[in-house]
Order: structure tokens, then C-alpha cells, then sequence
């Protein structure tokens, strides 16, 4: 029953993109705006298809109505309610489904917004975008079709994805990353329609920049959880791998960072515009890209989501896709508007230019490294003998990273169009200030234990970048409070409605040199040792004794934990327990393996970590062996990629509507 | 339409997109079962390693609380089989090795079980069920199985009578005479007293540097060398982040070279030699890997001058927005060049 009502709204959701898409271009092209309402009402359709059908699929799962192929497969009767409702995202159907969910909204959010907009640029941008639907309808349709009836009947499911079930953070890093990629097809679908109607004005641009600057932020959220689940589950105390699934995240990333800033030059100087839609479209292949390199198993990597028949149906959408990009911007590229400004070498527009250069070379340091391995078979036919690994990303992108982090001081200090000796002058006392910061920043850090050259070397720059920042931040208020006579945090709050793009965006800033000496630290600071610690026999460990107390065994309905009570202290302070533990699952794939959940007592100074690898008896005495790693600063990384989650959002919150 | 761009974009898609169809279209069976070879041999290697070295010495408890000692077995040759009751292959050749005891106990062979990471009430369960020959010692936290460098469970190793592994198999013994073979050729080597030159000094020849008594400048070298490692199981991570056996054997490897006084290039070196040049994380700075070395810095050459042809001085700003554009294009396809 759910079946077949399941795959009719999905087949009345393609249909209706389809038409829409039709109808949007034809109107486009004959500029009809009765064809455009249409096309428009297309849109609202096709996004009530997609919730409509995620909230049946919702339904089915909550009900167990094991009837459905996907919820036989991802069910299961004694699986908590919240993990059952999550279980969408824990398969490639359902995923794909979210997929549409998130499609149909924003996909929604725009239509309504084109009313207002230029209608032959909106109805372009509409087709593109109701194009786009229609691929992601038609796998829902087809090869990804999670509504198909079950085979054979069975009374219960095997449950989800232990991995999803055994981490919180599983539950939200899919979504955000899922929001930050789908949600990419918007800014595309605007970028594409200015090239399709061969014109880009200003308002164009700043809804081009919204757009992204959303997108960012999801992908950005996403990259971030990713990396926090990793380091919360896997074990090892790692974050961050250079595996191509994660660098297929990592690089429209870049991209789309380089776009928002070469998007600020368009918007002030009318300049580059070309250049700014090329990465608009290439952020947005690149989505595809990485979502390819994680459903396809082209490459080889952790995350083993390769199946089957989704991979050439995405290889042929990715291709029509380039070609499609290629043909657009050969044929329009010349029509995009461009500033007859001159560019000189000492000023913002060109600080934003290096800032461009270099992102691009990351991304494309990024891929050549992800695709290395298909180089190497392409070649000789056997990609064993060449690995490309983390020692590679790491020394080739740390000096990427200073030089960025180093243009990231600088530009904010020079002036638009070209800077004067006058310029230098007034900018003197804040250079003097901001490596008086860096100085100071780098000499505390040393004194707290920074030996590595390169760490004292990312601390000075980060110093020196970090007080341009927090100027730009605060000096409208203060420009406010001179002028006005505003108490400060007024003035501050006031200052926010005229710049909240600039402050935003510092903030943003703010956060990644956060991110920037947490890494630097937690990389050259990181130990990691293992331990046989025998029952109730405190053992220093890095400064930490730890007491192993007892095991247990906790006995849930879905799974099996054995966990170790572990009592923490300093210096006869006891700091509470962790409770490092393996867990295993009675059903699904990974039945009966376990699956080892480290426990991690977090502190502004140091993360303690600790894994279970097993716990053994000998006359009669308890042992527990465990991996103690020790990682400074790692809490101070999450908060700096929350603040530039939140710098992303508060540049990107519209200005109050003014009467 | 601008025949520049659209060649350019034409020729990177083309670029990518055959790239992208070398990994779609690869034979997935194939390089699956090259995967699984590629392991095999990575454990073998490790296997063949340990051979001609000294067995560590150990001072275990046994299932019947009984202390078992390796000098114990002194003037005797000693089959030590690793093993768990979790594990089906040790379950399958657990007879033959019974077997084995039986016969070659008389000749004054030694057997001991070690328990491998594994609970004392089932493993004593199950050897009142299948039978015990030999006594089984509990290796407890692993540290021995680490000592002997065990890659997983079963393996059994064969000492000789003055304490050398002779030999090591990585896999069950289903066949009678595999064992027989082995515990003879221990038997004679005893005999012949032979001494069998350790790998590493085949390999390596004399340590460059000094060696090196302080534990904890070992252990940080090892750990920051074991980071450059591919671990052959996991293949994704770094002999120094994975947790599995053989990972952990060859960063007992790792330390034992720095021990003996072996620079950080010698000890790559003997890895590269062993396992081949896929056990470096990083691609070699030579031949193709040169390309991956090479290439962000060409990039970066272009990218900058790029950027210095489109500097334009206030002094030409009256020229025709005609030059601009182009310059801007030729922008957009020298940075693209690249991917």
C-alpha cells in the first residue's frame, strides 16, 4: 500500500519537474510571464511531492510497516524511536530521499523568491533548477527507489547502521553535509541562469552571495561534524584523514570560500564577474563530484557506501553536466559584464585575487592528490605501488594554509582600488599593534609548551591576522560611539544591522584561526601510548592516573556493551570517570562485530582519550588494555568551526526590510 | 561563442572524465582479489621477518594457574600457537595440533597455547570440550603477542631447542604434515646449531647511528615514523593510528630498528624493501610521484603570473572593455588548467 502511493507522488514529482523545467525554459526563451507562474507553481508541486513522500517514508519506518523493501532492510522492532526516525539517512535510498526532501525545500525558498526578481533571469534559473529535481526524482523513481515492495516478507528488520546508532553526531553530520551539497544547486541554478540570459546585475550578485554564503555555512557544519563523529568514534583521535570521500567535501568548499570572496569584488567594482560564476559552477560540479567518489567506489576509501547501479547513472549526469558548463560559458562568457577598472598590485581587489589563486591551487592540490591513484592505474595499470596519503596533503597544504591565513591580515588593510602612501600611514599604528598581538600570542604559546617551529610560525601569523580581524570587527562600534555617544555594546549592536556583512565575515575569520592553532597544536602536541592497567591499581599515565575499576556488561535491547569504568585524577584530584566501552550489535550487516566507542574526558587545555582494546583475566585479576591518547586544544577546534558556522550565518541573515 | 574557452573547458572535462572511467570501469573482482594478494603477501613478509630472531622471553599464568615460563622449554624445541575461542580457523586445525602434541610431546617437543584476546571461563570450557594436550597461558593485554609480532589469530610458531624462531605460519595448519614438516626442520636446526642471519642486517646492514637506550625518545621517533606508514590491513591509515595486528607489529618494528640505532631514512628504507614502495603514505619524489610533488607548485608559478598580466595600471584604464574580458577569460582557463 505505502509502495505504491510511495511511488506515485515520487513519479507525480517527476513529472511535474519535468514539465516545469519545459515550461520554465520555454517561457524564459519568449520571455511569457504566464508561463513563468506556471513553471513557478511547478516548483511548489515538486517540493510537496518531496515532503510528502519523505513524511510517508517516516511513517512507514515508525509503523514498521516491513512491506517496504527499504524498511526491511533498515527496520527493526527493537531499534529506539529516535534512531528509527533517523534511519532515513542510513542507507542510500533513504538518503537519496532526504536528498529530494532538501531539494524540494529550497527549491521552494527560490521559487517564491524569483517573484520578485528579474522573471526571464528567474525562469532560466527555475528550468536549471527544476533540472535538477528531475535527476533526483528519477533515481528516486529508479535505481534508488525506496519505496519498492519487499521480496520477501519478514516479521523484523536487521536494524540500521550500527555506526549511526552507536554516535548522536551520526545523526546530524549526514543532513548538514547533505544541506550544504544539495543546496549547492541553487546557487548554480542562478549562476547558470544569469549565463543563460547573458546578464548580472547587482541584485543578481547579492542573491548569487546569500545563496552561498547558506550553502557555506551547511557544508561547513557538515565537514565540521564529520570530522568531530570521526574523532568521537573511530578511535584513533583523529579528525581528518585526506580521504577522498572527505576531500570530495573539502573541495567545493574551497571553491565556494574563494567564490564569496571574489564575489565581494564583483559586488564593489563590477569586476571579475566571469571568474566569479566559473566557481559558482565549478563549487557545484564538485559537489557532484564527491558525492560520485562516495556512492561510486571509483576510489578506494574508508567509507565503503559503494552500490551498485547509482554510480554510472551519476557518472552520466556529472558528464552531461561539464558539457553542459563548458557550452554555457563558451557561448555567454563574453556577455558577462566587466568593469573597465584598472587593477593595481597593492590593493584589495588584487589581495582578493591572491586569496582566489591560492584556493584554487589548494582545491586543485586536493584533487590531483584524491585522483592520484586513478593517475597511477591509468599509466601502469596497477595503483598498489603509489599511495597518497595524509603525509602528502599535510606537508603540501600546510604552507597553503599560512600563506592563506597570512593574505587573510593582510587584505583587510588595503584599500580598494590602490593604495596611497597615506594609506601606509594610517595604517602603521595597526600593523605595529597587530604584531605586538602576534608577538605576545607566540611568546605565550611557547612559554605554555609550543616547541614546533611551524606551530610558533601558524601562531605568529595567526596572531598578526587575528588583531586585523577583531579591529574590523569592533571599529564601526567604535567609529559609532565617537561620533553618536553610544555606550559600547549598543553601539556594537547597532553597528551589526550596517555591517553585518563585514562582521560576519571577520568573525568567520575569527573562527578559522581558532581552527587553525587548535590544529597546529593538537597535531605537534599529540601523545599516544597504550596501557595494561590492572583493577584498582591507580597507573600515571601523561600526568593522568587512571584506575580501572571494573568491567560490566550493559545489556540494551539492539546491542551489547562492554564497558570499563575508568576513574580519572590529578594529583589525587579525582576528575570523574570514563567509561571506554565496545559495543555490539545483534542484527544487520555488522552483527556480532565489535564496534569500539572511546571515551574522551574534554578540557579547555587537553582532550584524554581512551580506547578499549580489551580487557583480559589473570589469577583471578582484572586487566584492562587501553590506548590513552592525549590532544590539546581539541575543544577550542570544534568552537572555531562553530564560529565560522556562525560568522557564515550572520553575514548571510538579510538586511531588515527598510519601508 | 569563444572557441578558447570552449576548447580549453572540453579538453579538462575530457580530462576528468577519463580519469573518473578508468576507476568506473576497472574490473572490480580483479583488483578486489589483488587487494586481498597484496595483504596476504604484506602478512607473509611480516611472518618471514620474525624468522632467525630470538624468541622473546615471557612469564605467563596458565588456564590452571600454574606460571609458565619460556626458559621453561630451554634444551627443547617449542610450538607456541596463538589462538581464541572467537576464532573459527583456530577451531579447525585445534585437532590437528592436538594430534601433533600427541605424537611429538615423547620426542621432548614442547606445545603452549596463548590465549589471544579472549575471555579464561569460555576458552576452559571449550578445551574441556574439544581437548587439551598442552597447557594454554593467558597473554594478558597482548603484550607477548606483540613481542612475537602476531598479526591476528591463529598463528603458531616454531622455536628451536637454543631459542630462534625457525619458523612462523600465518594461517591454520589444516594438514597433518604441515606441522610434521615444521617441527622436524626445528628438531635438526637444533641439531645443526645453525645461527640464521636476522633480516634486518641483510637488509640494512650496520645501523648509522648509535644505539638508543632512553625508551621514550624510541617510542616518540617511532610514533612520528609510523605516521609515513601505510598499515597493510586497514590500508587507509598509518601503521601509527591503526590498531590492527600487523600494524602493531611493524611499529614494534619501527622501535626495535631506532633501538638498535638506524636512522629514520634506514628504517623507511627496510619497509620499502620488504613491503614495496605502496607501504610509503606518500608518493615517492621521484618518477610519477614527482607529478603529484610538483604540480601544486607549477600551479601556484601560473596562477601568479596570471595574476601579473592582469595587472593593469590607472593609466590604461581608457582602453576598451575588449581587452579585459579576454584577459579575464585567460584567467579563468590558466587557473582551471590545472584540474
Amino acid at each position: 500500500m505505502i509502495s505504491i502511493l510511495g511511488r506515485s507522488i515520487v513519479l507525480v514529482g517527476l513529472l511535474v519537474a519535468v514539465l516545469g523545467a519545459i515550461v520554465a525554459f520555454a517561457s524564459a526563451a519568449r520571455e511569457n510571464r504566464t508561463g513563468m507562474r506556471l513553471a513557478r507553481r511547478a516548483a511548489y508541486v515538486f517540493s510537496g511531492t518531496m515532503i510528502l513522500a519523505t513524511a510517508l517514508m517516516e511513517y512507514a519506518l515508525l509503523t514498521h510497516d516491513f512491506s517496504v523493501d527499504y524498511v526491511a532492510q533498515v527496520g527493526s522492532l527493537s531499534t529506539p524511536t529516535i534512531i528509527t526516525i533517523v534511519s532515513l539517512w542510513s542507507a542510500l535510498e533513504g538518503s537519496i530521499l532526504l536528498w529530494g526532501l532538501f531539494l524540494g525545500v529550497f527549491t521552494l525558498i527560490f521559487a517564491r523568491q524569483s517573484r520578485k526578481l528579474d522573471p526571464q533571469q528567474s525562469a532560466y534559473s527555475l528550468g536549471v533548477l527544476l533540472s535538477i529535481c528531475v535527476f533526483f526524482a528519477f533515481l528516486v523513481a529508479s535505481i534508488a527507489n525506496p519505496f519498492a515492495p519487499v521480496e520477501q516478507v519478514v516479521l523484523d528488520g536487521p536494524g540500521p547502521n550500527p555506526l549511526l546508532q552507536n554516535h548522536p553526531l551520526m545523526i546530524i553530520h549526514p543532513p548538514s553535509l547533505y544541506a550544504g551539497f544539495v543546496g549547492m544547486s541553487v546557487p548554480f541554478s542562478i549562476g547558470a541562469g544569469a549565463l543563460l540570459a547573458g546578464r548580472m546585475d547587482a541584485l543578481w550578485i547579492s542573491l548569487l552571495r546569500r545563496w552561498s554564503l547558506v550553502v557555506w555555512s551547511f557544508l561547513t557544519l557538515g565537514i565540521l561534524l564529520g570530522g568531530w563523529w570521526s574523532y568521537e568514534v573511530l578511535g584513533w583521535g583523529g579528525y581528518w584523514a585526506w580521504d577522498p570521500v572527505e576531500n570530495g567535501s573539502f573541495m567545493p568548499w574551497l571553491t565556494l570560500t574563494a567564490f564569496l570572496h571574489s564575489a565581494m569584488v564583483t559586488e564593489k567594482r563590477k569586476m571579475f564577474s566571469a571568474w566569479s560564476i566559473v566557481l559558482i559552477l565549478v563549487s557545484f560540479l564538485l559537489t557532484l563530484l564527491g558525492t560520485f567518489l562516495t556512492r561510486s567506489g571509483v576510489l578506494e576509501s574508508v567509507h565503503n557506501f559503494s552500490e551498485g547501479a547509482i554510480g554510472p547513472t551519476f557518472f552520466a549526469f556529472i558528464g552531461f553536466t561539464l558539457v553542459f558548463c563548458v557550452v554555457l560559458l563558451a557561448a555567454r562568457l563574453d556577455r558577462m559584464p566587466t568593469g573597465q577598472k584598472p587593477l593595481h598590485p597593492v590593493s584589495r581587489e588584487f589581495a582578493f585575487l591572491i586569496n582566489n589563486l591560492l584556493l584554487v591551487v589548494f582545491t586543485f592540490t586536493v584533487m590531483l592528490g584524491t585522483l592520484f591513484p586513478l593517475i597511477v592505474e591509468a599509466v601502469t595499470e596497477n595503483n598498489d605501488r603509489i599511495s597518497v596519503g595524509r603525509p602528502f596533503f599535510d606537508v603540501v597544504c600546510a604552507p597553503l594554509c599560512l600563506m592563506l591565513v597570512f593574505m587573510m591580515g593582510v587584505g583587510p588593510n588595503l584599500p580598494w582600488g590602490r593604495a596611497s602612501a597615506s594609506d601606509f600611514q594610517k595604517l602603521r599604528l595597526p600593523l605595529i599593534v597587530a604584531f605586538v598581538c602576534a608577538g605576545v600570542f607566540a611568546g605565550v604559546s611557547w612559554a605554555l609548551g609550543m616547541q614546533s617551529v611551524l606551530g610558533l610560525l601558524t601562531f605568529f601569523i595567526v596572531g598578526a591576522a587575528a588583531s586585523v580581524s577583531v579591529r574590523e570587527i569592533l571599529s564601526p562600534a567604535l567609529l559609532r560611539r565617537k561620533s553618536r555617544g553610544e555606550a559600547f555594546p549598543l553601539a556594537f549592536w547597532k553597528s551589526l544591522g550596517g555591517s553585518r556583512r563585514r562582521i560576519g565575515g571577520h568573525i568567520a575569520h575569527l573562527g578559522l584561526f581558532l581552527l587553525a592553532i587548535s590544529i597546529a597544536t593538537a597535531e605537534t602536541h599529540r601523545r599516544d601510548t597504550r596501557a595494561a592497567l590492572t583493577q584498582d591499581v591507580a597507573q600515571n599515565v601523561f600526568g593522568y592516573d587512571l584506575t580501572f575499576k571494573e568491567q560490566f556488561i550493559d545489556q540494551q535491547p539492539h546491542r551489547e556493551s562492554n564497558v570499563a569504568r575508568i576513574e580519572v585524577a590529578v594529583d589525587g584530584r579525582s576528575l570523574g570517570e570514563l567509561s571506554p566501552r565496545d559495543n555490539t550489535y545483534m542484527k544487520g550487516k555488522m552483527a556480532g562485530q565489535k564496534i569500539g566507542t572511546p571515551s574522551v574526558r574534554s578540557g579547555f587545555k587537553e582532550d584524554l582519550y581512551l580506547t578499549l582494546l580489551r580487557v583480559d583475566e589473570s589469577a583471578g585479576i582484572q586487566i584492562a588494555s587501553v590506548r590513552v591518547i592525549v590532544q590539546p586544544m581539541m575543544r577550542w577546534l570544534w568552537m572555531g568551526g562553530l564560529i565560522m558556522v556562525a560568522g557564515g550565518l550572520i553575514a548571510a541573515w538579510p538586511k531588515r526590510a527598510r519601508a | 561563442m569563444n572557441r578558447k574557452v570552449f576548447a580549453l573547458g572540453i579538453g579538462l572535462v575530457g580530462v576528468l572524465l577519463i580519469l573518473l572511467s578508468v576507476g568506473m570501469f576497472r574490473d572490480q573482482q580483479a583488483s578486489e582479489a589483488a587487494k586481498n594478494r597484496s595483504q596476504i603477501e604484506a602478512l607473509e613478509t611480516l611472518a618471514d621477518s620474525v624468522k632467525g630472531t630470538k624468541a622473546p622471553d615471557f612469564e605467563l599464568v596458565a588456564l590452571d594457574g600454574k606460571t609458565v615460563r619460556l626458559s621453561d622449554f630451554e634444551g627443547q624445541p617449542l610450538v607456541i600457537n596463538f589462538w581464541a575461542t572467537w576464532c573459527k580457523p583456530c577451531a579447525q586445525e585445534h585437532p590437528n595440533l592436538q594430534a601433533a602434541a600427541n605424537r611429538f610431546q615423547a620426542q621432548g617437543v614442547g606445545f603452549l597455547g596463548m590465549l589471544y584476546d579472549d575471555d579464561v571461563t569460555k576458552a576452559k570450557s571449550y578445551l574441556e570440550w574439544a581437548g587439551e594436550a598442552y597447557p594454554t597461558v593467558v597473554d594478558v593485554g597482548g603484550t607477548i603477542a606483540d613481542a612475537y609480532g602476531v598479526t591476528g589469530v591463529p598463528e603458531t610458531y616454531f622455536i628451536s631447542a637454543n631459542g630462534l624462531i625457525v619458523d612462523k605460519v600465518a594461517e591454520p595448519l589444516l594438514r597433518t604434515e604441515d606441522i610434521d614438516r615444521r617441527i622436524v626442520a626445528a628438531l635438526k636446526f637444533s641439531e645443526e646449531a645453525e645461527v640464521v642471519s636476522p633480516l634486518i642486517q641483510t637488509v640494512l646492514g650496520e645501523p648509522l647511528g648509535e644505539p638508543i637506550a632512553e625508551e621514550s625518545v624510541v617510542l616518540t621517533r617511532a610514533q612520528r615514523l609510523g605516521v609515513d606508514l601505510r598499515c597493510p590491513v586497514c590500508r587507509s591509515q598509518s601503521v601509527a593510528e591503526s590498531t590492527s595486528g600487523a600494524a602493531r607489529t611493524m611499529m614494534r618494528q619501527i622501535e626495535q630498528l631506532i633501538r638498535q640505532g638506524y636512522s629514520d631514512d634506514q628504517v623507511v628504507e627496510f619497509f620499502v624493501d620488504q613491503h614495496g614502495e605502496g607501504v610509503r603514505l606518500a608518493p615517492p619524489k621521484d618518477g610519477l610521484g614527482l607529478i603529484a610533488w610538483g604540480a601544486p607548485l607549477f600551479a601556484c608559478l601560473l596562477g601568479l603570473l596570471v595574476l601579473k598580466m592582469l595587472i593593469r595600471p590607472q593609466e590604461e584604464s581608457s582602453e576598451p572593455a575588449k581587452h579585459e574580458d579576454a584577459l579575464t577569460a585567460q584567467l579563468l582557463s590558466e587557473l582551471e588548467k590545472g584540474e
